[in-house]
């Protein structure tokens, strides 16, 4: 069915990129419409009917494996998209497990809040520079609100905080033994993370320990609740959910898209949106599946593909995460103020056996252990022993994650699939493989963390390095680059075959640093918005 | 033939009875036994209980039978007792 509207924006995804675009342009009166092939959740999905840990049925769901691992908090949440709902095929498991969320506000509704800036030498074979960016890293730390604390680090720059949460002797403990390895560049610092803090707000931080099974308060930023409620009234405004975009038209014989082809998620009708210009912001996986599958005549390997780039240099920050039970915090109470779980971050440096060198991001988590996933551990212990032991362990368990850079290869790859989704759209093949490159990597990070939890007094070390995809930081797949021939977008995120198509996610970083991506995705979005802001008003 | 939830919700409220962490959970033992039910791996294993021929004619589960199926059932009760608001409460003052 084709609507006679024709609408000036059109806004695929409503997630860190679509979000912070859709409410820069309709804050500016411009004419937008957001589609998004999720619902919107009910207000109170993370407080009653999927609240966070062991709130609910302590934590044993009805189609969870019982009893599951820690690991299941992170990867196994039913907000998930499932093999039927998803880009990427069955297939594409071997090697790469992608995880997206089909609702309003896209993956932030789970999102940890990390929001660290890229470094100046991060944008290293970008068409952007630090420089490009600075004015609106700053404007979206303002509009999300990022706690931390400014601390000078070349290779973390300083933004606009509130305070973070206090320190907690698990903090205290990370940060002198990490000091005390005396390794060069390695940095311990209060957590950057888009989280209101600050006490007495309606939606301040309640201390539940870990932000990623979701927020009960909606402390942590996300487009549903944080900027939404600003523009969701607004006469030029609106947010369509549940409507799956299938495919883009263009103009006969023009590079300009004229249309956005979806699918009504209930009825399965299909719907023909007109637009002028279209912001495709759905992921690193589902914006190249969107233009595969946009595949026309002129453009047979699909639509902004001229280079060749398209679905190619997938990445993801490959990670190692190692717990232990710190044996200075056995029986010690809880901190009074649990905090978001990471209050830490840490920054250090590495060199490979081939003499270059490479950085690591990552944090130490402490958490509320209300999910008793450590039973598992207990279990060899007389059952009488066991309470008395889970209490004296139960305020001692500390993780360390680190991140690696992203390793920018075009045979990692998305590819179209004959595989379709329930609503019979083709989904695309993910072929992937970490590089020798990244197991180094890997390995000298597993070291560094070992040793830092043998010198924080850890005990028995368990975890190790995740499987591809687990780092959920997917870049690449819409590279942007200066030249066309060697990219999919410009500088302004403009695509090069054509003139009114923006991308705007994870998918046009060309080069994944170590660093969390999701503040610089949001940046980029700022930038465009306010780019597309100027153009109209000079039009 | 299925068994019924009523013979279901007997066989959980007979092993919570039995089970170590019964006082902390005795006075939840509706919410246990509901949760029990809901999860389909759990009332797999309830299920395979009551349909073995010992425990419909004698009321005893065999170990060697049932062994993985029972221990599955009290691993989530010593779960929920250890996930329980009072135990934490408890353990997070050391």
């Amino acid at each position: 069915m084709a609507e006679d509207r024709v609408y000036d924006y059109v806004v695929v995804g409503t997630g860190a990129g679509g979000g912070i675009v859709a409410h820069q342009l309709a804050k500016a009166g411009l004419d937008v419409l957001s589609v998004d092939q999720g619902p919107r959740l009910p207000g109170n999905y993370f407080t009653e009917v999927n609240p966070p840990g062991a709130r609910k049925d302590w934590g044993i769901r009805a189609h969870m494996t019982f009893p599951g691992d820690s690991r299941d908090a992170l990867f196994k949440h039913e907000l998930f998209a499932d093999r039927e709902n998803r880009s990427s095929s069955r297939s594409s498991e071997r090697s790469f497990l992608s995880y997206q969320l089909m609702a309003v506000g896209g993956l932030q509704n789970l999102w940890n809040g990390v929001s660290v800036r890229f470094a100046p030498e991060d944008f290293g074979g970008w068409p952007v520079g630090y420089a490009d960016l600075e004015a609106d890293y700053g404007a979206t730390e303002e509009l999300i609100t990022v706690c931390g604390t400014a601390e000078g680090i070349p290779g973390l720059p300083d933004g606009h905080y509130i305070p973070p949460k206090p320190l907690r002797p698990s903090d205290r403990i990370v940060m002198d033994a990490i000091a005390r390895m005396g390794r060069p560049d390695t940095y311990v610092i209060p957590n950057r993370k888009a989280i209101e803090t600050r006490a007495g707000r309606a939606n301040a931080c309640i201390s539940t320990g870990i932000c990623t099974s979701g927020c009960m308060t909606d402390a942590v930023y996300k487009f549903s609740t944080r900027l939404l409620p600003e523009i969701e009234t607004l006469p030029n405004y609106e947010l369509r959910a549940g409507l799956k975009a299938v495919r883009l038209e263009r103009r006969p014989g023009g590079a300009e898209i004229v249309a956005l082809i979806c699918r009504d998620t209930e009825t399965g009708e299909e719907l023909r949106i007109a637009g002028r210009t279209f912001i495709l912001s759905a992921g690193a996986i589902e914006t190249p599946r969107l233009l595969l599958n946009s595949r026309d005549e002129a453009a047979p390997n699909g639509m902004a593909n001229s280079s060749g780039a398209l679905g190619r240099y997938l990445q993801d920050n490959a990670k190692v995460a190692l717990s232990t039970a710190l044996l200075k915090l056995w029986g010690k109470p809880a901190a009074p103020d649990i905090g978001y779980g990471d209050l830490l971050i840490l920054l250090s440096k590495d060199v490979l056996p081939d003499g270059s060198e490479f950085s690591f991001c990552g944090h130490a988590i402490q958490t509320v252990l209300d999910t008793p996933y450590y039973l598992e551990g207990l279990q060899s212990a007389p059952a009488v022993l066991r309470p008395w032991l889970a209490r004296k362990l139960f305020n001692s368990y500390l993780t360390l994650a680190v991140f690696a850079p992203g390793d920018p290869d075009p045979e990692n790859r998305l590819t179209p699939s004959a595989d379709r989704d329930r609503f019979g759209v083709p989904q695309v093949d993910i072929a992937y493989r970490y590089s020798e490159r990244t197991l180094a990597m890997l390995d000298k990070m597993e070291v560094f963390v070992r040793q830092a939890l043998r010198r924080c007094s850890g005990t028995l070390v368990y975890g190790g390095r995740d499987r591809p995809g687990t780092g959920i930081h997917y870049a690449g797949t819409t590279r942007m680059s200066a030249l066309p021939q060697d990219g999919v977008v410009n500088a302004d995120l403009r695509a090069h075959d054509h003139p009114n198509l923006y991308l705007c996610d994870g998918g046009v970083i060309p080069t994944l640093p170590d660093k969390h991506l999701t503040l610089t995705i949001m940046t980029l979005a700022h930038r465009l918005g306010r780019h597309l802001v100027d153009r109209d008003r000079a039009a | 033939m299925e068994p019924s939830d009523e013979d279901r919700r007997r066989l959980v409220g007979d092993l919570l009875q039995r089970s170590r962490y019964r006082r902390g959970l005795q006075q939840r033992s509706d919410e246990v036994i509901r949760v029990v039910l809901a999860n389909r791996q759990l009332r797999g294993a309830v299920d395979a209980i009551l349909a073995d021929r010992d425990y419909s004619s004698l009321g005893r589960i065999d170990r060697r039978r049932l062994g993985h199926q029972k221990a599955l059932i009290d691993h989530m009760l010593e779960w929920a007792y250890f996930a329980s608001d009072e135990f934490v409460e408890r353990a997070r003052r050391g």
